[in-house]
């Protein structure tokens, strides 16, 4: 009798073991450490112009990616009526039909929204709680790094992982051919802070002409600096580049050769907020059309990535050499190019933070943070970008149902479509999986 | 009539030719070897890429690439490497050019495609697809604008160890000593012979 009621317990276990096996395959249930709760939410997410477009593609992406099966009315309650979520701020009105999603992927077929743009700044300010405690949007998109503030003595501290590398381009419009030896830090210095000799259109003094530049060239065509909405991190970019030198003064005093829109004079309101919005030449062109500022003379500055990709933003531009480096994408991975930047997703720590030491490049990740709801969907979506290749290669998730391709593949395309490139893997500039975390 | 027939024939035939070929023998791109030399342990070369046939005033986009531009599932973002792009500006485009472009050899370079250009006996990294023959992309506006892409196949060869050369100013000399002297002592042996005969 014993001998039959071991047997039968062994039979019992194996059988459960089974089942329990068939039921959820290794690997294919929604994951609390990864934020997922098996519940729909929709997250949104503000801030960069230049990494809307890119951003778009892969929330697109992640929203499209194979999660759990909805109810089908039989059995459980019919989820057309809670499916899609209906209030995006409680969300997880209902459940997936079982734990049969893919954790690697939107197990919980979450819906990830990018606010239309208004500027990395604005779009940190608001995660962060610099802008009061209120909170419209869950993560920011933003161009430019983390200040030491915004990652520790804040409302809510901030993790930044990067993505993808961009550059800034110093361009000029109209047939003008950019000097082979390009600008340095120097004379962009100088030509910000309007120390040159020249009078122009509207009274503007302290213009140089290239020939003051480069004696070489016999082109005495004058150099009218334009500046950039300086809520945007292209802005913060190039700021940073240029060390003291403001690109886009709001004092009205001095620099008074940088143009704004519309105006003689610079910008001097305290926000900046007649400065051209960044990437879009169109307007820039038009200003100078309408002041009698020649094409050739239009100094300006934006995404290599944005104005690669989208020639009616582009608007002619030409891109100059900067300190004997070409912009290049190649001259960006490496940084040899002097104005190259990061693209980064930020979020509260709360939502997700991630201990170095315990990362690696090309890595799987390994964080903490946010186990449901809308912050821990934001999670999930941040670490389906940074995972490495191996995470989503060899079988260890499903491929891409629209074209059967892994979605590393398809997220390194999306980004590449978009004009950038994934964080470089040369060297130790990755140490978070496929990204680099600035905590 | 019958005497009009032959010659518009011929035109008509000559409006088609022009008319569908036209375009294409318009826009070109070559180099000056293909296959394209490569020394036995180089990892890149560069190359003189010539261009004719684009629309002035654009931007020029340059990519290396497994998949020719023409087949219909081109797609850049995959089938070319990202970081082997090269752009030229606006105001430097005419239409017609020459660039040096640097190649790569092997692994494609991110690490994050799993794909290279090999030259014959190179031994691929594992994970990765081996492609013997690679394209040169050139294209103008945007880096996926597909419908203005020229396409170039090009292999590698490998060339050995160099080989030291000496200067035929040296050499031509030295073997016209020696054939000079080899038929004079030919010439006295048979002397020698017939006298002795």
């Amino acid at each position: 009798v014993r001998l039959t009621l071991k047997r039968a317990a062994v039979g019992l276990t194996v059988g459960v073991g089974l089942l329990a096996g068939l039921a959820i395959p290794a690997g294919a249930a929604n994951d609390p450490a990864k934020g997922q709760d098996g519940k729909p939410d929709a997250v949104f997410l503000g801030g960069s112009d230049t990494t809307f477009e890119v951003e778009t593609r892969l929330s697109t992406l992640y929203n499209q990616s194979p999660g759990c099966h909805v109810n089908d009315g039989k059995t459980l309650p019919a989820d057309s009526k809670y499916y899609p979520i209906n209030q995006i701020t409680s969300g997880n009105l209902t459940s997936c039909k079982a734990l049969d999603g893919d954790s690697h992927l939107n197990a919980d077929h979450d819906t990830i929204v990018q606010i239309y743009p208004t500027g990395s700044s604005a779009g940190i300010n608001v995660v962060d709680g610099a802008n009061g405690a209120g909170l419209t949007w869950q993560g920011a998109r933003s161009s430019r790094s983390l200040t030491s503030a915004e990652k520790s003595t804040v409302l809510r501290p901030e993790d930044g992982e990067a993505f993808a590398r961009d550059g800034v381009a110093v361009e000029t419009f109209g047939s003008k051919v950019p000097e082979a030896l390009g600008f340095t830090q120097a004379q962009l210095q100088n030509i910000y802070l309007c120390n040159g000799s020249h009078s122009g259109v509207n009274g503007t003094t302290g213009l140089y002409s290239y020939h003051d530049l480069f004696p070489s060239d016999s082109d005495t065509t004058l150099i009218y600096p334009y500046g950039i909405q300086t809520a945007s991190g292209t802005y913060a970019t190039f700021h940073t580049y240029l060390a003291t030198v403001d690109p886009s003064p709001t004092t009205g005093t001095g620099n008074n050769c940088v143009q704004a829109l519309g105006k003689a004079s610079p910008d001097t309101t305290s926000d900046g907020s007649d400065y051209a919005f960044e990437n879009d030449a169109k307007p820039v062109v038009a200003d100078a059309n309408a002041k009698g500022i020649p094409l050739n003379g239009v100094l300006w500055w934006s995404s290599y990535g944005v104005q690669s990709t989208y020639s009616f933003k582009r608007d002619g531009a030409n891109f100059w050499t900067v300190d004997g480096v070409s912009p290049q994408l190649t001259t960006f991975a490496d940084k040899t190019y002097n104005i190259w930047r990061d693209l980064w997703k930020v979020q509260p720590k709360t939502t997700m933070d991630a201990v170095l030491a315990s990362n690696a490049k090309n890595a799987t990740l390994v964080t903490t943070g946010a186990s449901d709801k809308q912050d821990g969907a934001l999670r999930s979506y941040t670490e389906f970008v940074c995972e490495p290749a191996t995470y989503y290669q060899g079988g260890a998730a499903t491929l891409n149902p629209y074209n059967g391709d892994d979605y590393f593949s398809d997220i390194t395309s999306a980004i590449a479509a978009e004009g950038f490139q994934r964080e470089p893997g040369l060297g130790t500039q990755r140490n978070f999986g496929a990204c680099f975390l600035d905590r | 009539m019958r005497k009009l027939r032959k010659p518009l024939a011929a035109l008509f035939g000559a409006v088609v030719a022009v008319v569908m070929f036209g375009s294409v023998a318009s826009a070109s791109v070559t180099i000056p070897e293909n296959p394209i030399p490569v020394s036995a342990g180089a990892s890149s070369v560069t190359v003189n890429v010539s261009y004719s046939g684009l629309t002035p005033g654009t931007a020029i986009f340059v990519h290396q690439c497994k998949k020719i531009p023409s087949d219909p599932t081109f797609d850049f973002t995959k089938d070319c490497s990202i970081l082997s792009q090269f752009q030229i500006n606006p105001a430097s485009n005419t239409g017609s050019g020459s660039l040096q472009y640097t190649l790569f050899r092997g692994d494609e370079p991110s690490g994050d495609q799993t794909w290279g250009c090999y030259a014959p006996g190179d031994t691929p990294s594992q994970g990765y697809t081996n492609y013997s023959t690679c394209y040169i992309r050139v294209t103008t506006d945007t880096a996926a604008n597909n419908g203005q892409a020229q396409g170039l196949a090009f292999t590698y060869t490998v060339q050995g160890a160099p080989v030291p050369e000496s200067p035929l100013t040296i050499a031509l000399p030295l073997v016209a000593a020696s054939v000079i002297g080899a038929a004079f002592v030919m010439n006295r042996r048979r002397r020698k012979t017939a006298l002795s005969v």
